[in-house]
């Protein structure tokens, strides 16, 4: 059984380490090494097929409603890159955002960037632009996802009926706004939270196993990273909100079982069997992340 | 442009007249797409985050929270690899070290290393990055360090020292730089080590095989044949793909490895799973579904 990282920071000493950390906090994230099962005779897709591996086996071992992908000439310039985003995601009416994608920066060009690689014109330009026009398309990579509309689920908002025609989901980013006093001030609130089976027909438990395979902990795993990656209903306006201190509590220890079941799930037999569902949402794209 | 393409339609060219009709028709095709690409161009949308908002929403002191945990959704990051040879397994590590160090409640945060090449290479790079994760991160918690990438936040020619007070920051640093280096040197030497270690394995098993076969009393002209494998340092099989390929460790066949690494406890728990069992359930599903199919 591993044990997840404490809830409560966890002080350093000041013999134990080469450096005094006695005031900082030194517990580290879980990491885990996924190299999913590759046969001759079954397609691997490609990056979009790892990926698929990797939706897969995370939501067995730690369902984070959000996933952030990277490349591994990738890195996070930013330290709080993944606080802003949850900025997006957080706000009000930020259960219809489906990803919120980073712009790349790059590293090693010649001063007067003589062959364009910054791409200034396409993430600044282009990418800006479009966020206008309900949001940027993916490249590839720097993109925090929600989890649930990656298995393709419509957004809450809305009657199920009508969502189900759109197809696709858009992405709206708001400003975050401060709330104003007079918000504060009411008292009581009523918190018009949905379940998730009342706004999506497909999300109902029986079907899912149709849809994402025979993995009771998968089907399980779905209407959870849904709850969890909705915003804190502590306003009146916000219909879809999940009730505040619901994610305080610390997360359960893994087990054995629980990591075999993430194996089964990367196997090429769960990714392409028949009555496998789409979940292959990711599409390869090729990026320009290659500086000459 | 709409000078020029009146221009160019009041003005035919008489003696070829199809090529003028396909040129006025691209050439208005591409002012209207080009008109298309700028609109949006006028007014790029900015946006701004207050992550003071987001701190006072949801790290609320109540009675049954008493010290503040965080209420925010956890986040997975994904990192995919394929290849560490055109990928070089220190700059994985370099960008797994970034990750780790993100500012966001540790708890909440998973990270996810995919390796399509299956490689033992990548593998024990990771295993190297966690341990050294375990002073790298709280070293940039302590000092604020900006890049959390230890080869940039190295290589830069900022100041080091600007915007630190602590007076133990240059001690720290020398030390972690010092670190660094060498956690830089065991990842280069890594293929070696793989290398001799699967040498010396292998080696092992020949002279054991030898010995099994002197004792059966079989023919000695008779070539003996052992699997090159590649070896892990428990001295079990590695169960990605190999150095030298042999069915079951080629590239693109291989079975699937996960393996978490529990760097709280500082134990890493080496909990790889051989799919073949799996796999030998196969058939059994398989009629299942053709018997739920014909019912």
């Amino acid at each position: 059984m591993l044990k997840p990282p404490s809830p409560d920071p966890l002080m350093g000493s000041a013999n134990t380490n080469i450096i005094d950390f006695s005031d900082v906090d030194t517990r580290l994230p879980m990491l885990v090494y996924v190299s999913r099962e590759k046969r001759p005779g079954y397609d691997h897709n490609k990056k979009a097929g790892a990926m698929n591996a990797l939706v897969r086996a995370s939501a067995v071992l730690s369902n984070g409603p959000f996933i952030l992908n990277l490349d591994c000439d990738h890195y996070i310039y930013n330290c709080k890159a993944v606080k802003e985003g949850m900025c997006f995601m957080m706000d009000k009416g930020g259960e219809d955002i489906c990803y919120i994608q980073f712009p790349q920066r790059f590293e090693g060009i010649d001063p007067s960037d003589r062959y364009a690689n910054h791409n200034t014109v396409f993430f600044d330009g282009n990418m800006r632009a479009l966020d206008g026009l309900q949001g940027p398309f993916y490249v590839g990579t720097g993109c925090m996802f929600r989890r649930f509309a990656l298995y393709g689920f419509d957004p809450p908002t809305g009657d199920w009926k009508m969502t189900k025609a759109k197809k696709k989901f858009f992405k709206k980013k708001k400003k975050s706004k401060k709330r104003s006093a007079e918000e504060d001030s009411e008292t009581t609130m009523e918190l018009n939270t949905k379940r998730s089976s009342e706004f999506d027909y497909y999300l109902d438990v029986d079907l899912l196993p149709k849809r994402f395979g025979n993995s009771v902990e998968l089907a399980k795993s779905i209407p959870v990273a849904e709850l969890h990656g909705r915003p804190l209903a502590d306003h009146l306006s916000i219909k879809y909100g999940r009730e505040p201190g619901l994610l305080t509590h610390p997360r359960d220890p893994l087990e054995a079982s629980t990591v075999a079941e993430a194996v089964s799930v990367i196997s090429c037999w769960c990714v392409s069997s028949p009555t496998r569902p789409r979940l292959n949402k990711i599409i390869y794209i090729r990026h320009l992340n290659k500086t000459i | 442009m709409c000078f020029f393409l009146h221009w160019r339609v009041t003005h035919p060219n008489k003696e070829a007249v199809w090529l003028w009709v396909m040129s006025i028709t691209c050439e208005i095709w591409f002012g209207f797409s080009w008109i298309l690409d700028q609109i949006p161009k006028l007014s790029p949308v900015n946006r701004s985050t207050d992550l003071d908002v987001l701190h006072e929403k949801f790290h609320i002191v109540t009675l049954e929270n008493p010290t503040g945990r965080s209420d925010l959704p956890g986040c997975d990051l994904f990192v995919s690899t394929a290849d560490p040879d055109k990928e070089p397994p220190l700059v994985t590590a370099n960008t797994i070290l970034s990750i780790l160090a993100v500012d966001y409640p540790v708890e909440k945060l998973a990270c996810y290393v995919s390796d399509d090449g299956g490689a033992l290479l990548t593998f024990e790079a990771m295993a190297e990055a966690a341990s050294f994760a375990d002073l790298w991160v709280p070293f940039c918690r302590k000092h604020n360090i900006e890049p959390r990438n230890p080869d940039s936040y190295f290589a830069s020619n900022v100041d080091p020292t600007k915007n630190k007070s602590r007076l133990d920051f240059v001690k720290d640093r020398r030390r972690v730089k010092r670190e660094y280096d060498e956690f830089k040197v065991r990842i280069n030497g890594l293929p070696d080590s793989i290398r001799r270690r699967s040498d010396a394995f292998n080696a092992r098993e020949e002279m054991k095989k030898m010995k099994q076969f002197k004792e059966s009393g079989a023919d000695p002209s008779k070539p003996i044949k052992v699997i090159k494998a590649t070896w892990m340092a428990d001295g079990t099989h590695w169960p990605g793909t190999w150095a030298s390929s042999s069915s079951e460790h080629a590239k693109g066949d291989h079975s699937g490895i996960l393996q978490v690494f529990s760097c709280v406890l500082y134990l890493r728990i080496n909990l790889i799973i051989n799919l073949h069992l799996h796999f030998m359930c196969m058939g059994v599903c398989a009629q299942m579904y053709i018997l739920y199919i014909l019912i």
